[in-house]
C-alpha cells in the first residue's frame, strides 16, 4: 500500500483549506458584485459555481492538470482576457486514437469520464484515472465544506 | 604407436580418461571413436560403472591410460584442439589453483611419458594459438570459473560423492590422488570453456563434443555415477546438469521468444550458447536494476515492446482503477472496469451535481449573505471549530493554523479576507477601486466584527479585537 501511495498521490489538503478558499471567493463575489446590484439569481449560481470550483482548484495548488484547466477555464470566463493563451489542442496519440479506432467500452467509459474531469481531454487513461482520484477527493471535500455552509446559513 | 588399435583396446578407460582428462576436450578422433563404436550413448554410462572400478582399483592401469591419451592426443588433433584445455587450466591455475597448479606441474612430468610432459608443461602463451592468448587475461571467463559450481565442489570435497573419494584416496598413492586431482581440475575447466567461451572460439570441436556427450548421458549420471566413474566426468555431468537445469529455469521464468529458439535447436554449438546466455540472463534479473521497469511476459503473452508498453499502460490503469475503487463508496462490489468506470462517473456527476446544488442553495440565500457573509464567515467558523454542524468536525487544525484564541482566528481569517479579495489578481474590479474597495471592505470587516461579536457568544473584547484586526488588514493592503 504504501508503495501504491508513492505511485498515486492523491494528497488533499486539510478542509479548512478549502474552507477558506471558498470562504475568500465568496467574500471576492460579494466585493465584486455589490450588494445593491442584484442578479438574476442564474447568474448568481453560475458564479458561486464557479467560486466554488475555483477556490478548489486553488485549494488543490496548481500541480494537478485538472485544477490547472480549471484555473485555466475561470481565468478566460473572468476576464474575458485570455490570461494563459489557450493551446491548440494537440493532436496526440488520444485523439488520434479516438478517430480511428473503434473503441471498447472502457475507452468509452474513460472518454465520458474525460469530459467531466476537467482538463481531462488532453489526458491518457491512466493520468485520468490519477487526476480523476484526486479530484473526487477535493471535490468531496469541497461539497463537505459548502454543506457546511449552507447548513450555517440556514437557521438564519 | 598406432592410434587406432590402442583406441580399440583402451575404449573403454578412454572414455574413462575423457572424463578425467584435461586433454580430453578436443577430441575430433574421440568423437569418431565414439561413434564408430557399437556402444550407444546411452549406454554409455554403464560402460563407465564397468570401467570405473578397474580404474579406481588400479591406479596404474589409469594412470597409463592417462598417459596413453595425453601421448596421441597432441598427434591427433593437434595443438589448435589441445590449446583450448590447457589455456583454461592454465588460466585456471594461475589465478585460482596456485598449489594445485604447483602439483601437477612436478607430478604429472614425472607420471607421464615425456612427450606428455613437453606438451603439458610449456607456457600456454608460447605454443597457443593467438586467439587463445585472450583467455587467462579475461577477467570475466576467469570470475565465470570461480563461480563454477564444479570449482567449488573441486576446491570444498574435490569429489561428487564422498564415498568415491574414500574408494580413490585408500586405493592410490598419492602422486596418482595428485594426479587425478590435476585431471579433475582440468576436466572441470573444460566445460567451462566449452560452453561459456564458445561464442569466443566456436570452432573448437571439443567442447562442443563433450557437452553433447555429457548431455546425452546427463541423465543417469546422477545417481550412480559419483562412485562408479571418474570424478571428472561425473563432476561435469553435474555441472552441465546444472548449467541446463539453470538455463531453463531461466528461460522459463523469462519466456522470451530467442530463448526458444535457442532451445529447439539441439546442436552442441547452439547449446552451449544456450547455457551461456541462460547463465548471464539469470545474473542480469538477479541484479537489481533501478533505472528500469522490469516487464515479464507470461506464457503465451506477446513480448514485442510494443505489447510489453500497452501491457504495462493496462497494469497502470487498473491500479489506479482499483485506488479509484476505494474512492467511489459503492464502487467496492462492482466487477468490470467498464461497470467500475460507470459507478466512478456517476459519484463524479454527482459531486458536481450536487456542488451545483449547493451553490444554488448559497445563491438564494445571497441576499441576505450580502450583509452577513462575514456574519455567516463567522458562524461558520465557529460552528465548524465546534463540529456541531457538520458530521465531520473541523478542525484543530485551524487552531493549528491559525493562533488558538477564537477571536484571533477570527479576526485572521477576517483579515485574511480582506487582504486577499483586495490583492488578489484573479478580481478584475481591484485595479481601479483598490482604495475605495478597501475603505469599504475595512468598513465592513469593522462591522461585521461588530455585529459579529455583538451577537457571538464568544469574544469577551470586541474592541481589542477591533484593534488588533483592522491595522493588520490595513498593513497588508497597503503596499
Amino acid at each position: 500500500m504504501a508503495s501504491q501511495d508513492k505511485s498515486i498521490n492523491t494528497d488533499v489538503p486539510e478542509k479548512d483549506v478549502f474552507a477558506l478558499h471558498f470562504l475568500q471567493s465568496l467574500s471576492n463575489l460579494k466585493t465584486q458584485n455589490p450588494s445593491n446590484s442584484p442578479d438574476k439569481t442564474n447568474d448568481r449560481v453560475k458564479k458561486i459555481k464557479m467560486a466554488a470550483y475555483v477556490s478548489m482548484a486553488r485549494a488543490a495548488g496548481g500541480r494537478r492538470l485538472w485544477s490547472r484547466a480549471l484555473l485555466r477555464r475561470a481565468a478566460s470566463e473572468n476576464n474575458k482576457i485570455v490570461r494563459f493563451p489557450r493551446r491548440k489542442r494537440r493532436v496526440t496519440w488520444l485523439s488520434r486514437r479516438r478517430c480511428n479506432r473503434r473503441a471498447p467500452v472502457e475507452e468509452k467509459a474513460a472518454d465520458r469520464l474525460r469530459d467531466l474531469v476537467p482538463g481531462g481531454g488532453e489526458m491518457e487513461t491512466s493520468k485520468l484515472m490519477k487526476e480523476t482520484a484526486h479530484y473526487i477527493k477535493c471535490l468531496s471535500m469541497q461539497v463537505k465544506v459548502m454543506q457546511c455552509l449552507v447548513d450555517g446559513l440556514s437557521p438564519k | 604407436m598406432d592410434d587406432t588399435s590402442e583406441k580399440e583396446e583402451f575404449s573403454a578407460e578412454k572414455r574413462n580418461t575423457l572424463n578425467f582428462d584435461p586433454v580430453n576436450n578436443q577430441p575430433v578422433d574421440w568423437r569418431v571413436s565414439g561413434s564408430s563404436n557399437p556402444v550407444s550413448d546411452s549406454s554409455y554410462p554403464t560402460e563407465n560403472l564397468i570401467s570405473a572400478c578397474p580404474s579406481s582399483c588400479s591406479p596404474s592401469q589409469m594412470m597409463e591410460s592417462f598417459g596413453q591419451t595425453l601421448w596421441y592426443d597432441p598427434q591427433a588433433v593437434g595443438y589448435g584442439g589441445f590449446s583450448g584445455g590447457n589455456a583454461s587450466s592454465s588460466s585456471f591455475r594461475g589465478n585460482h589453483h596456485i598449489d594445485r597448479s604447483l602439483e601437477m606441474g612436478w607430478n604429472l612430468p614425472t607420471l607421464l611419458p615425456p612427450k606428455g610432459n613437453g606438451l603439458f608443461l610449456p607456457n600456454p602463451s608460447s605454443f597457443l594459438p593467438p586467439s587463445m592468448a585472450q583467455f587467462p587475461a579475461d577477467s570475466g571467463f576467469i570470475e565465470r570459473a570461480a563461480r563454477f559450481s564444479l570449482f567449488g565442489d573441486m576446491v570444498n570435497q574435490p569429489l561428487v560423492n564422498p564415498d568415491s573419494i574414500g574408494l580413490f584416496l585408500q586405493g592410490q598413492c598419492p602422486s596418482n590422488e595428485v594426479n587425478i586431482g590435476g585431471a579433475h581440475n582440468d576436466a572441470m575447466k573444460e566445460p567451462n570453456v566449452g560452453g561459456s567461451e564458445k561464442a569466443k572460439k566456436p570452432n573448437v570441436p571439443g567442447s562442443g563434443n563433450v557437452s553433447e556427450d555429457t548431455q546425452s548421458s546427463g541423465g543417469n549420471g546422477q545417481r550412480g555415477g559419483g562412485e562408479t566413474s571418474s570424478k571428472g566426468f561425473d563432476s561435469k555431468k553435474r555441472k552441465r546438469n546444472g548449467q541446463k537445469s539453470e538455463s531453463q529455469r531461466s528461460q522459463q521464468s523469462e519466456e522470451e521468444p530467442e530463448n526458444n529458439n535457442g532451445d529447439k535447436n539441439q546442436s552442441p554449438n547452439s547449446q552451449g550458447n544456450k547455457t551461456n546466455s541462460g547463465k548471464q540472463q539469470g545474473k542480469q534479473t538477479s541484479d537489481p536494476k533501478d533505472g528500469y521497469i522490469h516487464v515479464r511476459a507470461r506464457r503465451g503473452q506477446a513480448t514485442n515492446s510494443h505489447s510489453l508498453a500497452e501491457r504495462v499502460r493496462r497494469e497502470k490503469i487498473s491500479e489506479r482503477m482499483k485506488f479509484l475503487q476505494d474512492l467511489v463508496p459503492g464502487c467496492n462490489k462492482v466487477t468490470g472496469k467498464a461497470v467500475m468506470l460507470d459507478e466512478i462517473i456517476n459519484y463524479v456527476q454527482s459531486l458536481q451535481r450536487q456542488v451545483e446544488f449547493l451553490s444554488m442553495k448559497l445563491a438564494t440565500v445571497n441576499p441576505q449573505m450580502d450583509f452577513n457573509l462575514e456574519g455567516l464567515l463567522a458562524k461558520d467558523a465557529l460552528q465548524l471549530r465546534a463540529g456541531s454542524s457538520s458530521a465531520i468536525p473541523f478542525p484543530q487544525n485551524l487552531s493549528m493554523v491559525y493562533p488558538p484564541l477564537p477571536h484571533g482566528f477570527m479576526q485572521q481569517t477576517l483579515a485574511n479576507i480582506g487582504r486577499t479579495t483586495t490583492s488578489s489578481p484573479l478580481s478584475p474590479m481591484n485595479g481601479g477601486f483598490k482604495r475605495q474597495e478597501t475603505s469599504g471592505w475595512e468598513g465592513d470587516l469593522q462591522n461585521v466584527i461588530h455585529i459579529n461579536y455583538g451577537a457571538g457568544d464568544v469574544t469577551p473584547d470586541p474592541q481589542a479585537a477591533e484593534t488588533e484586526s483592522v491595522p493588520a488588514a490595513n498593513m497588508k493592503v497597503e503596499p
